[in-house]
């Protein structure tokens, strides 16, 4: 659990602290989304409840479609404007 | 019928008022002195039912404030005190109603007059017969705003004008004490009836009850022109002659003295307040006499000694003889009409002059007139058997029956006022009928006596005045008259008729009226007789300084004018400056509206464009929202829950952001 929580403030503090590079946000809400997975895991396997475990495998794959979008619109952007920095 | 005594004369005045140009000058004679004349007649059969027979009668309208514990309803109370004031009240307005059909049968605006009598009287009316000090201060402060508009009836003079505003303005000053009673009574009693809080009263601390009948008393001053709220009386003698008979000598100036008798079960549990009253009230009597003593204008004369009478109900009712005080007070109104009358009768017939000095000899050109003025002063002056000896004679007496301090004092300086009096009164009646004609020969050709409208009520108050005392005194005042039922309350410890009756020398009782008749005899003989007396005193310096001091009034004018009333204006214009315009401004309408705009500005400021603040936002909008949600857990109060909280929350939002430069 504790190991879930520090993934979580690491991918918030990767979030909010970056200042230039958008593929470092995306990582960090893959890291936040991974570590509420990892959460909703242990927290089933504490209750002996297969809920959890199905809903965490429905999070990853929802997880990776939703990063697939996020770098397609950045590859969208890229060819648009030739860049993908922050600063404008 | 009760509630028709209270309603003609508003109807009268209504109708008088608002479809004077309909029905005319005669139409609104006669509508307006009808109902008078039929509420009279109503009044005097409440007398005989509520007052001879003893059966108050109580009405309740329904119901008018509801608001947690306050429930005022529209309720009115006859009782003994209710018709005996009434009666007064309603012959003096009906018979001044007949009187002003003459007196201002040349006047332009005769409907507005009489509506605004006949609105005077509804009020006062109301204000005797309400039920609950609510009712009764609506009354109160309609017969305010009717005296205001009488006083201001000459409304192009700026006389009357500044007479009209000192009266308002003065009357306020006492109407505001007597609110803060009322506040105070509700406070304790949590009612406004008079059966409520009388029952109450012997049960609450003394000290609070003397604070409210100090308070009443503030309101009392004020209208029965006392000392220190005294000076716009003489003030307001700008007024239309009948005005002053019928508001500043009969009824008006008795509504102060009624509030003090109504309130008589709180008085009499307040012994302080009562010496104050006492105090107050000889001292008015004193000072007012005094003042009248060498006035020149023919009103003001008897202004003064209508603010002395009051002094005189004013001890009366500080002696807890409130029955006493009740008959002087309608003697009063009796005899005081018939001086304010009778004045008027001798002004309007002597081409509108009011200075005495520039009058004498009128006895061969208006006998009747001076006939009744005559009896008037008598009554006034406690002639032994008219009307005014059986109160003011009595009060004298209960004074010293007291064996106080307070009594002594009333005692020494009612019979000394007593003697001024007699004095101002004769020398009245010596300036204008007595001595050697001093006005202008056109105006003597030209006067004349007054015709019937006049010389009807002039009898009927005369009679009056001879004999009202002689019939009803044994009936308010005698020993044992169980006449007042519970309407007026006399502590058992205060009651000293029976030692004012039997136990004093006959010195003693006959010591005010041989001052007044040695006052009498010494005006006639230094004004006819011997004036050169008095123009060698008035030649010497100190006889000079004297002079005219009286005549201005104990200079209280003018400390009011130098001290209160200047200081007055200087704080209104600061408060003006300082809170109006400058406090409530910049935290009202300028100071909210900026603060808007700032935080306008300030929020819009941080809309950057830059997408790393936009995800710091988000993240302390999710922290923030999960610290609301979790709040309960953690802090033990919902947030969300508290309406307030949110109020404050986004006030402080507002406050934080509102700074315009960071």
């Amino acid at each position: 659990m504790n190991l879930s929580i520090i993934l979580f403030l690491i991918g918030i503090l990767g979030f909010i602290l970056n200042r230039k590079n958008i593929i470092l946000m995306i990582i960090a809400i893959e890291i936040m989304l991974l570590a509420v997975t990892l959460l909703v895991l242990i927290s089933s396997y504490g209750f002996d409840d297969n809920v959890g475990q199905t809903f965490s495998i429905y999070i990853i794959s929802i997880a990776g479609a939703e990063s697939v979008i996020g770098l397609s619109i950045l590859v969208a952007y890229y060819r648009l404007r030739g860049t993908i920095s922050l600063r404008t | 019928m009760y509630l028709s005594i209270i309603i003609l004369p508003l109807l009268g005045s209504l109708v008088s008022g608002l479809l004077g140009r309909k029905v005319g000058v005669t139409g609104s004679h006669f509508v307006t002195c009808t109902c008078l004349i039929l509420s009279s007649l109503l009044m005097t059969i409440a007398f005989y039912e509520v007052g001879l027979c003893g059966s108050p009668v109580h009405i309740n309208l329904g119901s008018w404030v509801e608001s947690e514990i306050m429930s005022i309803s529209w309720e009115f109370y006859f009782d003994q005190l209710t018709v005996s004031l009434g009666l007064a009240v309603l012959y003096c307005s009906s018979l001044i109603h007949i009187y002003s059909i003459d007196y201002l049968s040349s006047d332009p605006h005769n409907q507005r007059f009489f509506s605004y009598l006949s609105a005077f009287t509804a009020g006062m009316l109301l204000l005797i017969c309400g039920g609950n000090y609510f009712v009764m201060f609506i009354g109160w402060e309609a017969i305010g705003v009717v005296s205001y508009l009488l006083i201001n009836y000459y409304f192009t003079r700026i006389q009357a004008n500044k007479a009209a505003m000192l009266a308002f303005t003065m009357n306020r000053g006492g109407d505001m004490l007597m609110s803060i009673g009322f506040f105070a009574i509700f406070a304790l009693f949590g009612s406004l009836n008079y059966s409520v809080i009388f029952s109450l009263v012997p049960y609450i601390n003394e000290t609070t009850i003397s604070l409210v009948a100090l308070l009443l008393l503030g309101g009392a001053l004020a209208k029965s022109a006392n000392i220190p709220l005294h000076s716009w009386l003489p003030g307001s003698m700008e007024a239309p002659t009948p005005v002053s008979a019928l508001l500043h000598a009969a009824t008006l100036v008795t509504a102060g003295i009624y509030l003090l008798l109504r309130s008589s079960p709180i008085l009499e549990f307040s012994p302080t307040a009562l010496l104050v009253i006492t105090l107050i009230g000889s001292t008015t009597a004193f000072f007012a006499a005094t003042c009248g003593l060498l006035q020149n204008d023919l009103k003001r004369i008897i202004a003064f000694s209508t603010i002395s009478q009051l002094g005189y109900m004013m001890m009366a009712i500080g002696l807890s003889q409130y029955n006493v005080a009740l008959l002087h007070t309608v003697n009063h109104a009796f005899f005081k009409a018939l001086l304010f009358l009778g004045a008027g009768a001798v002004i309007h017939s002597f081409a509108d002059q009011q200075d005495v000095r520039r009058m004498g000899g009128l006895i061969k050109f208006l006998p009747f007139t001076y006939s009744v003025m005559l009896v008037g002063s008598l009554s006034l002056l406690a002639t032994p058997y008219l009307t005014g000896f059986y109160s003011k004679d009595l009060i004298l007496e209960l004074a010293y029956g007291q064996y106080s301090f307070s009594g002594m004092y009333a005692f020494i300086l009612g019979s000394i006022t007593a003697g001024i009096t007699a004095f101002y009164s004769f020398r009245l009646i010596s300036l204008v009928f007595l001595t050697t004609p001093n006005g202008q020969k056109q105006s003597y050709l030209n006067s004349h006596e007054s015709n019937i409208a006049v010389i009807i009520p002039l009898l009927i108050l005369a009679l009056f005045s001879i004999f009202f005392g002689y019939v009803f005194s044994d009936l308010f005042v005698g020993v044992g008259s169980d006449f007042f039922g519970n309407s007026l309350f006399i502590h058992p410890n205060n009651i000293s008729i029976i030692e004012a009756e039997f136990s004093i020398n006959p010195v003693i009782k006959l010591l005010p009226a041989i001052l007044s008749l040695t006052g009498a005899t010494l005006a006639i003989l230094l004004y006819n007789k011997a004036p050169e007396f008095i123009i060698g005193f008035t030649d010497t310096s100190l006889g000079r300084k004297i002079y005219s001091f009286l005549n201005g009034k104990y200079y209280f004018d003018v400390i009011y004018n130098h001290y209160i009333v200047s200081a007055g204006l200087q704080l209104g214009y600061t408060i003006s400056k300082q809170i109006d315009r400058g406090a409530i401004e910049l935290l009202g309408p300028y100071g909210l509206a900026k603060a808007f705009t700032n935080t306008g500005m300030n929020i819009a400021k941080l809309d950057t464009g830059i997408i790393t603040t936009y995800s710091l936002y988000i993240t302390i909008g999710l922290l923030s929202l999960l610290f609301l949600v979790f709040a309960p857990v953690l802090i033990d109060t919902s947030m969300i829950s508290e309406i307030r909280l949110i109020i404050i929350y986004f006030a402080s939002l507002i406050l934080v952001l509102s700074p315009s430069k960071f």
